[in-house]
């Protein structure tokens, strides 16, 4: 139990304004105590300031959730030294940075008031100990307090159960089966028992946590940001004198990825006109390049299309998006070979001309739906591993897709009794049954049949049996749905 | 009316004049592939052109012998079988050629043409190289082109919506483009400026594109130009298609078969 001397509540008020929560007595109790001594050997020791957001998903570009790395990118500006902990939580050193910052609290609203919107109201637990996994361990169990001493872990800690630590699963049973129910029942045990008893990991982190062993933890570094501005002396008029300075910075940006070794698939030109205007030019190369001579031929092939209003002044290359450099001397000779012979930048050319929608590749889906079954995505989509080929197939076997569909079904007229397209048809094979959906409001029940009329079409036709009772005009109920080509 | 013409019966008045033009000029096409020995025979080096039609070779052998003229084009080279042995009887590779600009003529499209490439589809797909696919009528359905045994993760599909311009802009870099193993494109009418274009492109990439439109453009420069027109089903499970050479670089032969395709 928690004596009320040693109680230091770390109260947090998310939707309090920062001003006003830096006021809160429990902040300026924080405060006093961290000002009111001297750097001791405690504060040379460190202080870790540990964030654990527990409804952040995993990270995913296109869910637009923000990430834990876009918090760490915040809090460059308050420490150094941030970690991550999964893709939920960091801690971050700021025992260097109480000094410069005027206290915690400062430090607090420096964190908060810059954090993602999307975050900054959602639930989050914050914690302040000595240790970066005694902190982590107070973040992820609930417990928003700062801890100071290294001398009030052993009693702070005391209260939380077992099942908090960040171990082995078995091991947590283990413990819970000896009666350890407790971080204090541990407290009472020799550590080097401990470390006999239920293995080294247990009995490291323990110290770690007390703050009696160092602990090393990976350093979060940044992706790298590549931003290069040119302003031209006169407005730039024509798309040669645009390329004349997009080739500068292209020949800028080759050397900075020959020093890192790096490479790149997007380039962002930002092309300001106007004061607030601004022109975004995106270059995507379906394999990861340096090349400053390809990046400009893609470049002159966008703005070939591309209708210059006024002067341009100025033009920013960005890249965000960077791999690493795989040279063709890592690949096997027959490899290596393969790939001067086959790559070519037609794709990325094409994209760069028609636009990176236009330029589209066949996903397949196991759907039986036929509408579904197909679709189609920009050509830089990978693809899943298992949308490979039917090995199966046999050209001399009747095909039971065609190979064209008719997006949407288009109705069939009847004329003297007969469906017609162009002529009458003649059903040459069916009914085959396609019934999905059925769990959706719009399910699907039809009969397809395989058609021919005078033209020499072979069609894909149905009977919509799912509508057919609502429908009044009975012709809606047969559709053309594809041509077997 | 539909009539299926015989390669011997369609060619006699052409090899009539070939072999006028041989024996006024020996040495107008001179063969490096020569026959076997045991055939050379007394003649040694003379070759009859006779044996050549008999063999239905004769292009190939005359054509593709001399590279000189041709210096880095493939289109003389046999490629793909077709699948069927009386359009390869009838072509003078035996096959559809390796590149250069196929035309296909078909006043509608959907009428069995997907289904006469398949095979030359399903070989060129399983390379490393790609298929593009510019403005097809509608879109492609995956599932029906994987049970052909198409790879259709080497397909890419530049959609229909594309405007003319910028479509006869993407074959052409497609065809120059070694990239790209297969180019299908769609367009209603090509003059023989256009066609004669897209040609040379294929040719500067030796890459094999073919092109499907409605009306047959005069004098075209491709390397094959075939029309295609349905016929009635005969047989239960298979329908008919009419092809007709109209011309092929390397022969004089035009005639017209009828193929089966499954349906």
């Amino acid at each position: 139990m928690l004596s009320r001397r040693q109680s230091q509540p770390f109260a947090r008020s998310p939707r309090v304004p920062a001003r006003a929560a830096s006021r809160q007595s429990t902040d300026v109790r924080i405060d006093d105590h961290t000002r009111g001594h001297p750097a001791t050997r405690h504060q040379r020791s460190g202080l870790w300031y540990a964030l654990y957001f527990p409804a952040l998903p995993a990270p995913d570009p296109d869910a637009g959730m923000p990430s834990i790395a876009a918090v760490a990118q915040h809090c460059q500006h308050i420490s150094d030294y941030i970690s991550l902990d999964g893709n939920d939580a960091l801690v971050l050193e700021v025992g260097r940075s109480l000094r410069y910052f005027g206290g915690l609290a400062r430090i607090r609203q420096g964190i908060e008031s810059g954090m993602p919107a999307a975050l900054r109201h959602s639930d989050y637990v914050q914690a302040v100990a000595p240790s970066a996994s005694a902190g982590l361990l107070m973040a992820r169990s609930g417990f928003e307090a700062a801890i100071r001493n290294p001398e009030d872990l052993r009693s702070r800690l005391g209260g939380l159960p077992v099942s908090a630590l960040a171990i082995d699963l078995r091991v947590r049973r283990k413990l819970t089966k000896c009666g350890l129910l407790y971080l204090r029942d541990i407290w009472r045990l020799p550590l080097s028992e401990l470390r006999i008893r239920f293995g080294r990991h247990l009995s490291e982190y323990i110290e770690h946590c007390l703050g009696l062993r160092p602990e090393i933890r990976q350093r979060w570094q940044p992706a790298p940001d590549y931003r290069v501005s040119i302003e031209a002396d006169h407005g730039l008029h024509s798309v040669q004198q645009i390329l004349s300075v997009c080739e500068q910075l292209l020949q800028q940006l080759e050397s900075f990825l020959k020093q890192q070794h790096l490479c790149t698939d997007q380039l962002n030109f930002f092309m300001d006109h106007a004061p607030d205007h601004r022109e975004t030019i995106t270059v995507n190369v379906r394999e990861p390049d340096r090349s400053a001579k390809l990046f400009l031929l893609l470049l002159e092939t966008q703005l070939s299309t591309l209708t210059v209003d006024g002067e341009i002044y100025a033009i920013t290359l960005h890249v965000r998006q960077f791999t690493d450099f795989k040279p063709a001397g890592g690949l096997p000779q027959q490899h290596r070979a393969d790939r001067r012979q086959h790559y070519s930048p037609l794709l990325d050319t094409l994209a760069a001309r028609l636009g990176s929608q236009s330029v589209q590749r066949l996903r397949l889906q196991q759907d039986y739906c036929p509408e579904f079954a197909t679709r189609m995505v920009p050509y830089l989509t990978p693809l899943p591993e298992d949308s490979a080929v039917d090995s199966s197939s046999n050209p001399a076997t009747i095909n039971q897709h065609p190979c064209w569909l008719v997006q949407p079904p288009k109705p069939l007229s009847i004329r003297n009794h007969k469906l017609y397209y162009l002529s009458p048809l003649t059903l040459i094979r069916g009914p085959r049954r396609i019934e999905t959906r059925w769990w959706q409001d719009q399910a699907i029940r039809r009969d397809y049949y395989v058609a021919t009329n005078v033209q020499g079409h072979l069609l894909w036709i149905y009977q919509d049996l799912a509508h057919n009772k609502e429908s009044i005009n009975r012709q809606s109920a047969w559709y053309l749905h594809g041509f077997f080509g | 009316m539909n009539t299926r013409a015989t390669p011997d019966t369609a060619t006699t008045t052409t090899e009539h004049k070939v072999d006028q033009l041989l024996q006024q000029s020996r040495d107008l096409w001179r063969g490096t592939r020569q026959p076997a020995t045991n055939d050379q025979g007394a003649g040694g080096g003379q070759r009859n052109s006779r044996d050549f039609f008999a063999r239905g070779a004769f292009a190939d052998d005359l054509f593709t012998s001399d590279p000189a003229p041709f210096a880095a084009d493939n289109s003389g080279e046999a490629g793909q079988r077709t699948g069927h042995a009386e359009l390869d009887a009838l072509l003078p590779w035996g096959s559809w050629p390796q590149s250069g600009l196929i035309e296909i003529v078909n006043k509608q499209a959907g009428i069995g043409e997907l289904q006469l490439l398949a095979p030359l589809l399903r070989e060129r797909s399983q390379q490393e190289s790609s298929i593009l696919w510019i403005a097809p009528p509608y879109p492609l359905h995956g599932p029906a082109l994987a049970q052909m045994g198409v790879n259709t993760r080497n397909s890419f599909v530049v959609p229909a919506q594309t405007s003319c311009n910028q479509a006869l802009w993407s074959i052409e870099k497609a065809l120059q483009s070694q990239e790209c193993g297969l180019v299908l494109a769609w367009q209603n009418w090509l003059s023989a400026r256009v066609i004669r274009r897209l040609q040379l492109a294929a040719r500067e990439g030796n890459t094999l594109g073919v092109l499907f439109h409605q009306r047959p453009a005069a004098h075209s420069p491709s390397t094959l130009q075939l029309q295609l027109s349905s016929a009635p089903v005969s047989e239960a499970g298979y329908r008919n298609m009419d092809v007709q050479v109209l011309k092929a670089r390397g022969s004089h032969r035009q005639g017209r078969v009828r193929i089966k395709l499954p349906c």
